[in-house]
This record gives C-alpha cells, structure tokens and sequence, in this order.
C-alpha cells in the first residue's frame, strides 16, 4: 500500500475529500434555498435535457410497444371486468359534472372566490429517471417556460407521486415522496373514515421494504380502518386540497407508544411513470 | 488529448450516450421491482476504454471527473459525489490493472471491486449529508447485489463487441 498512498498523493486525497463535501453541501444548500439552480447549471442541464430526450424516445417507444404486447394478453379478461363498470362511470361523471356547475354557483353567491381546492394542470412526460437507489427523482419534460415552478405538487397515474425539487427552462425534477432526504418537503395530508371524521397530518417517511408511506406523530383517537382514503388537505405550501393520495393499510404506535403511525399504501405506482402532471393551485 | 481522430469522437460521443442510457434504462427496468438495479453504463465505457487503449497520454481521471459532473448535476442535481468517486475509481483500477494480465477475468475482478466501492463510497456520502436514510442492511441486500448482477453482466455482454471497436479504431 505504500505506492498506493504515498506521502503527495494523501494530501490528494484529503484535499478531495473536503472539497467533496464542500461542493455537496454548498450545492444543496443552493438547491434548498433558491427558487432556481445557478444559470450555467441551468444551462447545462437544458441541453443535457434535450441530449436524453433523443434517447428516451426511442427507448420508450420500444418499452411501450413491449408492455403494449404484454397487455394485450390480459386485455379480454380486462374488458369482462371492465364492462360493468363503464356504465357507472358516465353516470358519476355527469353528476360530478353538476355537482361541479352547483358548486361553482354557491361559491360566487357567497363571494368565496378561489378555495384550496382549485387547480390547473400541467401535463408532461417523462424523459428519464435518476440511475440511483436512494435518490428517487424523475425528470420531466417541462420547465419555467411552461409556468412549472419550485415546490409544485406532481400527479401520476392514480394519485399524488412528489413535488418539483429543481426547475430549469425546459425540464424540471420531480422528488418522489419515496424520497427520504432530510430536508425533503413534507406533504400535509388528512385522512377522511367512513364517517367523515378527518384526521390531519404529514407524511414523515417511508417504509422501502414495505413500500409504505409513513404518517407519523398521530395522537387524536379517531378510529381509522384499512382502506380509509388518504388526500393532500392544502394546508401550507402550494399543494391544492384533494389529490389522492392513497388508502390506509394499517395503524401502529411509534417506537415510544406515545403517538400513532399510519402506513399508507401509494395509489400511484412510483416504478412506472411515464406521463406526469404538475398541479398549481389556482388562486 | 486524444490523438487518434476518430477515436477523438467516438469515445465522448460514448460517453453522452452511456450516460443518457444510464437513466433511460434505470427508469425502464431497473425500478420495475423492489430490487433497484442500478445500470452504470457510463463507467463502464470509460473503464473498458482504459483498459483496452492504455495511453498514459489520455487523462482518463479528467474524462472520468467530466462524467461524474454531468451525472452530479443532471440526474442528481447536486455537485460532488460521482466528481470524486469517478476518478478515484479509475485511478484504482489503473493503479491494480497494471499487476494484472489484460483479459475479460480480470476486467470482470477489478470492475466488481470498482462497483463496490462507487455505490458505497456515494451511500456514505449521502448518509453524511443527511440525503438518505436508506440503511446499510437494505443497501447490501436490495441495492448493491442486484447492481452488481446486473453491471457485471454489462460488462460481459459488451466486453468482447467495445474490444473488437476499439481493436477497429487503432
């Protein structure tokens, strides 16, 4: 080992590893504070953006015609599922619809304006995905110029999936809530039980091996049963009232039986996104 | 730098294109389980070129360096983990190549060595910075093994096609 760490090349390495930590903790703090990374970053990362998108495209085309084939062999048995259920689907549509007119009415009557739960969408695709086990982030094809901005809710799929860590000019990161850095943004969420009793609350983890979102720090004792639907309550930040979120699977103490803990199961599936929107709220 | 003119163009535009591959790949297959196969195409095409074109003239620690800052900040969107490990890495596997005879078994011993410890040197980072809680335990059994897997079997399958194109390019 002593031609491997020699005296100059230990100085090397000591020097590169403070430099190391300098730059990620200077970065970071860059990415936590400022609405957007520095403008040569930014550069960087456009072109970069626009790089993977002449290889996603193809590679996506080729993934998409793969689980088209796979899908086709479960389609039949699908559609015998499936037939029922469409005519239920029209009629909860066309009541939304005129629950939706009749609310809009009541709330100008009233002079309310916008509430928490107005919001537009965004719809984007996804260009690719961060190559890491731990840093749970995708990449989206929409930046400032679409009007996506820091800190914005993200919808996949069935349900809420993460919100916009990074925007540049034409793409944008998403942190997933499997994230779990410490300084990830929490979602303030409530949970409503078959007798529209709410419980509040925020996401304060994630169980990997379970594949379970944690909502901690639970002390009031309303009764929640597995499958009570859990939705972002738009307290705080940007994030609209009402994105699905996911149902309760089951309800335990915390590690000093103080409080109570909620493990909620994901609607969206976080492993196969492909087109995501980005929710701002409306007011 | 690099002297011979076609390889001047064939081993950037390689290296853009494993490193674009790299996130295209993991966010197709590689998460589809909760096993997270990390693809790490990137690495695996400097590291092949080092080992078959052995030209001390080719700084491959700056090329390894240029990699690990464009991955730092466009995929994870911090500077300073892969900066360092990548070059750190290739310097090792050109500091042990040396001893070695140059053949596929000890690409394949010295590219599990370099895995190994890319992975762990950046969870260790991470850690430290408070990016993740992700645990050892979990780390060896669901992160490390099938990365390993698959990253090795890379390195199988495109061994004996990058030899016989840089075998071409000489």
């Amino acid at each position: 080992m002593n031609k491997f760490f020699s005296n100059r090349k230990l100085v090397i390495v000591v020097v590169c590893i403070i430099l190391s930590f300098g730059f990620m903790t200077f970065s970071v703090a860059v990415r936590n504070n400022k609405a957007t990374p520095p403008l040569i970053q930014q550069f960087g990362n456009d072109i970069a953006g626009f790089g993977t998108s002449i290889i996603a495209v193809p590679a996506n085309a080729i993934h998409s015609g793969a689980s088209n084939i796979g899908e086709l062999f479960d389609a039949y048995d699908e559609n015998q599922r499936l037939k029922p259920q469409v005519q239920k689907v029209a009629s909860t549509l066309v009541r939304n619809q005129t629950l939706e007119d009749e609310n809009k009415q009541l709330k100008r009557q009233l002079n309310v304006g916008k509430t928490l739960t107005d919001y537009k969408i965004i719809n984007s695709a996804v260009i690719t995905r961060s190559p890491s086990a731990w840093e749970q982030q995708i990449i989206i094809n929409k930046g400032q110029s679409a009007g996506v901005q820091k800190n914005m809710a993200v919808l996949g799929g069935k349900g809420l999936i993460g919100r916009v860590t990074e925007v540049n000019k034409t793409n944008s990161k998403v942190g997933l809530i499997t994230n779990t850095a410490d300084s990830a943004d929490r979602f303030a969420i409530q949970i409503t039980n078959k007798k529209n009793q709410v419980v509040n609350g925020i996401i304060t983890g994630y169980s990997r091996q379970k594949n379970l979102i944690e909502m901690g720090n639970i002390t009031n004792k309303i009764k929640l049963k597995p499958g009570d639907k859990v939705s972002t309550s738009g307290l705080g930040g940007v994030t609209p009232k009402g994105i699905y979120v996911g149902t309760v699977v089951k309800k335990s103490s915390d590690d000093y039986g103080l409080s109570s803990k909620i493990y909620i199961k994901p609607a969206a599936d976080m492993n196969n996104l492909q087109v995501v929107s980005v929710a701002i709220r409306d007011n | 730098m690099l002297r011979n003119t076609a390889f001047k163009y064939v081993f950037p535009i390689g290296m853009l294109i494993s490193i674009f591959l790299d996130g295209s790949i993991f966010s197709i297959f590689g998460a589809s389980l909760s096993f997270h196969a990390v693809p790490n195409l990137s690495f695996l095409w400097i590291f092949l070129t080092m080992f078959f074109i052995n030209d001390d003239e080719i700084h491959y620690e700056l090329w390894a360096m240029l990699a690990g800052i464009i991955i730092d900040l466009f995929y994870m969107g911090f500077l300073g983990v892969y900066t360092f490990i990548f070059p750190l890495a290739i310097y090792f596997s050109r500091w042990i190549y040396k001893h070695l005879p140059l053949n596929i078994i000890s690409a394949f011993l010295i590219y599990f060595i370099d895995i190994t410890m890319i992975y762990s040197l950046s969870l260790l980072a991470n850690r430290l910075e408070s990016l993740t809680n992700m645990s050892w335990s979990f780390y060896l059994v669901y992160v490390l093994g099938p990365t390993l897997v698959i990253n090795l079997a890379f390195l199988i399958i495109l061994y004996i096609p990058i030899q016989s194109l840089f075998d071409k390019l000489k």
